[in-house]
């Protein structure tokens, strides 16, 4: 995703990202012992843990659940956004091109999708791919590398963003910024903006029977502070990835909790 | 990517609806007819497709190496360099794959040179074309030549099958490698292939866009890819050549230039579409980071479904009634 750079171009390329997040200062206070801050990383030596593999949550929730219930923590202008989209989503008329012509979901709404998805761990290239069934959605996670310049970000935003990543002990961090805004953060419609960043630290648990993906969110146009959510994945070594083609008739989700319609 | 994408397409829908007009074979009597046979495809390749077949599964190489051939590493990316037509591979003397009928014996984009306004017209007279496979094409050939668009399933947001994915035009691939499987991504709208090593194909692999791929590595060189389960939806090329659920393609990836370009040479064996099992090729070389062919987000969908062109000649792009869940 990026080129490689020179340390000099590097501390650059920080420095301009840190300018650029001025305007955000306070927010930024918040974020100080957040991972957010952490995405310049030195490279990380000897092997990686391996989370490798596919996952299949059993559990789908329309709503996304921040950690601790209750609603997202939404200024009041977002919050009647958010529940106009809610009317539009039950009326069926949310200008949703994730669900109609099938364009990513970006994240975190990708972290609820009903369908699998697998990880694929590429130390020869310093990459992660994590690949989705859903709307055949590609992330890729460039490893130990920053994040673009805050131009890039600006200047090139998509649906997943671009995201970098770094192991902590066995877990994996992934810090993703450069959101487009074409996205909803679930499929109630919860809005966002293009300030949209996040941090999931994905582990394996339950001896490996298991992956968790806890994501914290930061968009300070539109929620008054940050928070988190929690999906957890069954390791599915027992199944294939499938082609998916929007509006074609896919897997059974049948044994995916919370499925309607489908 | 907007001016690659807008090149071609044809609604395969109406394609067929246009076919049946002319009281010609349709698909949805293609359709029962692959229905029908589909219970005794799978096992009926192994021994229909004899040769081909047992190239790929049960020969040992002529060179046994341990060595994997690196598509991979240092985070490499390829483009097709060959063209978005299939080439005839060198020494074959059959008649190769469907070519241009103004620009024979070669690739469209090589001879046509800046004639963009040109647009495919297929050789039909190619013997391994069946009678209703050359009649289909012979109808989208005038429509085309009196100025209709042709279908490509990429173009309208499709998935690509095989082997009409090796013709992406100018975007990233990419291939990851583990021991037991290797992924092809193409950044052109994320499209993903996956190929089981060592294995064989499932018992009942269904049908699908892009298959069910099985392969092997030979001679430290050499990728082979085995792929059956291709559902009939979409040419397998530029020229609307059709197939059927019988076709089975072996694919052979072949690190060449030190490394720095694969040379994809393939067999095309569907009895249900050609008189004959068929060969192409293309040409991949290495991506020459860090822009020009770099993996970023490339979402088909995102072009909408305007085109400029007559919405009566498109294909819809892919799209849900109502959401899914």
């Amino acid at each position: 995703m990026m080129p490689e750079m020179s340390g000099r171009e590097r501390i650059t390329r920080l420095v301009f990202r840190l300018r650029a997040r001025s305007v955000a200062a306070s927010a930024l206070m918040v974020l100080a012992v957040t991972p957010f801050s952490t995405a310049v990383s030195a490279a990380d030596a000897g092997a990686w843990p391996d989370i490798s593999g596919k996952y299949w949550t059993s559990i789908y929730s329309t709503k996304i659940q921040p950690v601790g219930a209750g609603d997202p923590p939404y200024t009041a202008a977002a919050m009647a956004t958010y529940k106009k989209n809610m009317a539009a989503v039950n009326a069926n008329t949310l200008d949703d091109k994730a669900r109609k012509v099938c364009t990513p979901d970006g994240v975190p709404r990708i972290l609820e999708s009903p369908y699998p998805f697998e990880i694929v761990q590429s130390p020869d290239r310093g990459e992660i791919h994590i690949i989705y069934e859903l709307n055949h959605v590609i992330r890729l996670v460039a490893m130990n590398k920053p994040l673009p310049s805050a131009d890039e970000l600006e200047t090139f935003p998509f649906y997943s963003g671009h995201s970098v990543g770094r192991w902590d002990g066995d877990t994996l961090v992934i810090e993703t910024a450069g959101f487009n805004e074409k996205t909803f953060l679930d499929n109630s419609g919860a809005p966002h903006t293009d300030q949209l960043r996040t941090v999931e630290r994905i582990r394996k648990i339950n001896g490996g029977k298991e992956l968790e993906d806890i994501v914290t969110i930061h968009d300070p146009g539109v929620f008054t502070k940050d928070w988190s959510a929690r999906f957890v994945y069954q390791a599915r070594p027992d199944i294939r990835m499938m082609d998916y083609a929007c509006g074609e008739k896919h897997r059974d989700l049948s044994s995916v909790k919370g499925v309607q319609g489908h | 990517m907007l001016v690659a994408k807008s090149t071609v397409t044809f609604h395969r829908s109406k394609a067929f609806k246009a076919t049946n007009e002319e009281g010609i074979l349709s698909m949805t009597t293609r359709d029962l007819l692959g229905s029908l046979l589909s219970g005794s495809i799978l096992a009926g390749l192994l021994l229909w497709s004899g040769g081909i077949w047992t190239n790929s599964q049960a020969q040992p190489a002529a060179k046994p190496s341990n060595a994997i051939p690196d598509f991979s590493s240092n985070g490499r990316t390829w483009v097709l360099s060959s063209g978005t037509a299939f080439l005839k591979v060198p020494g074959d003397t059959g008649p190769g794959p469907i070519m241009d009928k103004n620009f024979p014996g070669s690739a469209f984009d090589q001879q046509r040179g800046g004639a963009r306004a040109q647009n495919r017209i297929a050789d039909t007279t190619n013997p391994i074309l069946k009678p209703w496979a050359k009649k289909l094409m012979d109808i989208a050939n005038a429509r085309v030549a009196a100025g209709g668009i042709p279908f490509v399933d990429d173009s309208r947001c499709w998935l690509g099958g095989v082997p009409s994915i090796l013709l992406f035009p100018g975007e990233a691939v990419v291939f990851l490698q583990t021991p037991k499987e290797v992924w092809i991504l193409s950044k052109r709208d994320a499209e993903v292939r996956r190929i089981y090593l060592d294995v064989p194909h499932s018992k009942d692999p269904g049908y699908s866009w892009t298959g069910e791929s099985v392969g092997h590595y030979e001679n430290g060189d050499t990728l082979v890819v085995d792929t059956i389960g291709l559902d009939d939806q979409g040419p397998l090329d530029r020229y609307r050549t059709p197939h059927t659920r019988q076709l089975h393609v072996i694919e052979r990836y072949h690190l060449n230039n030190g490394g720095k370009g694969i040379e994809i040479t393939f067999t095309v064996d569907d009895p249900g579409a050609f008189t004959m099992p068929w060969k192409g090729k293309v040409d991949f070389k290495a991506g020459t980071p860090p822009r020009s062919d770099h993996w970023e987000e490339d979402i088909c969908a995102d072009n909408g479904d305007g085109y400029g062109f007559d919405p009566d000649e498109l294909v819809p792009a892919p799209h849900a009634d109502k959401p899914e869940f």
